[in-house]
């Protein structure tokens, strides 16, 4: 039986349980993130939730790229120099059509004959700008949210 | 989105969207981003603000290439 393949973009809480599934069934997640503290934050907690629990080394499963999905050189797409194919595939990145599309290339193109695709945040309609991340970030600044103009919207994703 | 996408690249595809209801449907624990709602609204604007674990959040879909 092929070992699983996951692949998330965003790295997050669902990273933890990304790993511990790939650990259990002895495949590999990939994370793709160009946040490293993020990265770094979410390691933290699963060595010390996971790891030190299990006495387990979940590096062995859990495999970080700090760089954008999409990227031509760093991309989802090095999974093929690794001779892998994605079994599951979840978006968790930046929320716009443009990015989940290319993503899904990559994925697809990187892929199992049989997968399964994930969507977070799928009510989300943005085209090529995501304005409920950027007013979370304004909200920290204590500046109002922007309205995002209509045009920047299309179906959900 | 997805699903058109899909269409257009006559990708064979399963929406898996009864069995995202289903899962939320069995749950009928509170779960904590409803209790730490206002802590936790970090989405941004009001109409895209699900604090709570809503399904609508979610989509999944089962893909066959060949």
């Amino acid at each position: 039986m092929k070992t699983p393949i996951f692949v998330e973009t965003g790295c997050g809480a669902s990273t933890i349980a990304f790993s511990y599934f790939a650990m259990k069934y002895g495949g590999k997640s990939y994370t793709w993130d160009p946040n490293q503290l993020k990265i770094s934050e979410i390691r933290r907690a699963i060595n010390e939730s996971l790891g030190l629990n299990l006495n387990i080394n979940f590096e062995k499963y859990w495999k970080t790229v700090q760089h954008v999905s999409n990227s031509k050189t760093v991309g989802i797409d090095i999974l093929s120099e690794f001779g892998e194919k994605i079994d599951l595939f979840m978006h968790d990145s930046e929320h716009t059509h443009s990015t989940l599309l290319s993503e899904l290339e990559l994925t697809i193109k990187n892929s199992s004959n049989n997968f399964n695709v994930l969507i977070d945040d799928a009510n989300y309609k943005f085209v090529n700008y995501d304005y409920a991340y950027a007013n979370t970030m304004r909200r920290k600044l204590n500046l109002k949210d922007i309205e995002p103009p209509i045009e920047s919207q299309g179906d959900e994703m | 989105m997805a699903e058109n996408y899909f269409k257009e690249k006559n990708i064979n595809y399963e929406n898996l969207r009864n069995e995202i209801n289903n899962i939320f449907n069995s749950n009928e624990k509170t779960n904590h981003l409803d209790l730490h709602n206002n802590l936790l609204n970090a989405t941004g604007l009001k109409e895209y603000s699900k604090g709570t674990l809503s399904s609508d959040r979610f989509a999944a879909f089962e893909i066959q290439k060949e």
